[in-house]
């Protein structure tokens, strides 16, 4: 009975003896088993931070690249703007030489005396922008601005300006032009109705004169470009006026000449 | 195919002009007078018309209406082109049928940027 109960003993304890050893065998695989998914989850964990640092730099490069470019950006919209007010410059220079070109080819593009004071006053009413003025040239004795053209005032009041006399008179003499927003002439009493008034001239002898009286409602004062023309007018006007006047007086010459030659084929 | 712009003043300095600031961009055609306006628009079928308001035989206002009253050129903008700015002038032109109005003297840019604004490049 008790060799039964020890054999029984001996071979329980060896039953759990066997069991704990395949126990502990089976918890150090499995410990193995983590030890490996720790590893590489170290390891992953690892490239997981280098990517995020990677990421990181990307990001931070991105960021600069794009506050590069909002830079850049912001430069060019600059850029694009002083281009685009350089351009409309352009575009201005070109139209107010388009204006003198057009000026001074109308003014010598005709020797008829009646049609250069139109161009004259074409000019003045619609690049100047005035429906009051007067044409004036010295008559032949050098003693009186005759008026030859007008638009738009009572001519009877300017029909005869003596040289030296007035405003217009006097700028006659000087032969320097008035422009009432610069003044100058300030010895003389200024008259409130002339708006300018540009001496023509050859070469330094005057020859007549462009008075201005009012500016259309819409023109709010004088531009860089009214006084390139009147600079252009003092010079190309004064020049068509004279060779349309020798026309005039070559045509009248040859007229009395055909006359003379009738007369005494007929006697 | 450039566009087309019929000029109509009877002043010659202001054609040549225009002509200038608009004929880098536009064909231009041009006319003296209303009477000759409205038989060239007629002709020519301008995309255009820059209209003068005083001109001698026929004036700016009464083309313009007639230039309306025509099926062929009832659709082309018309800009009018005058010395005045009183509010009465405007009015007129723009019941005679204008599409815009501007006042002399011009600025090229201001009268390009019109043109194209109706027309185009």
């Amino acid at each position: 009975m008790r060799e039964k109960e020890k054999e029984a003993r001996g071979s329980y304890v060896h039953r759990v003896r066997e069991e704990t050893h395949r126990f502990a065998n089976d918890l150090m695989a499995e410990n193995e088993k983590l030890r490996t998914r720790v590893a590489a989850a170290e390891l992953d964990k690892v490239r997981a931070q280098e990517q995020l640092l990677a990421l990181q730099e990307e990001i931070e490069r991105d960021r600069r690249e794009r506050a590069q470019l909002q830079r850049r950006l912001v430069e060019i919209e600059v850029e694009n703007q002083s281009f685009s007010e350089r351009f409309l410059e352009v575009e201005q220079n070109n139209s107010n030489l388009a204006n003198l070109y057009v000026v001074s080819y109308r003014l010598h593009g005709t020797l008829e005396r009646s049609e250069v004071l139109s161009v004259i006053e074409e000019i003045i009413i619609n690049l100047i922008g005035s429906e009051e003025l007067a044409v004036f040239e010295v008559d032949q004795q050098g003693s009186f601005l005759e008026l030859v053209a007008s638009f738009g005032i009572e001519s009877e009041k300017y029909h005869h300006i003596p040289l030296g006399s007035g405003l217009i008179g006097r700028v006659a003499v000087e032969g320097r032009p008035y422009i009432a927003e610069r003044r100058g002439y300030e010895e003389l009493q200024q008259d409130d109705d002339l708006i300018a008034c540009i001496p023509l001239k050859l070469g330094d002898r005057v020859t007549g004169a462009v008075a201005i009286f009012s500016l259309l409602p819409q023109k709010p004062g004088l531009g860089s470009l009214d006084y390139e023309l009147f600079d252009l007018l003092a010079t190309h006007a004064a020049m068509a006026l004279y060779c349309s006047g020798i026309q005039e007086r070559l045509k009248v010459a040859g007229n009395v000449s055909e006359r003379m030659k009738l007369e005494v084929e007929v006697s | 195919m450039r566009k087309k712009v019929l000029i109509v003043d009877d002043a010659a300095t202001i054609v040549m002009m225009e002509r200038m600031i608009l004929g880098k961009t536009y064909e231009v055609v041009t006319a003296r007078n209303g009477l000759e306006a409205v038989e060239k628009a007629v002709a020519e079928q301008p995309d255009l018309i820059l209209l003068d308001v005083v001109m001698p035989m026929l004036g700016g206002i009464e083309t313009c209406r007639q230039l309306r009253e025509k099926a062929e050129t009832r659709g082309i903008p018309i800009i009018m082109v005058s010395t005045r700015s009183e509010l009465e002038s405007v009015e007129a032109s723009y019941e005679s049928g204008c599409s815009d109005y501007v006042t002399k003297p011009i600025n090229g840019l201001e009268l390009l940027s019109k043109v194209k604004s109706f027309i185009g490049n």
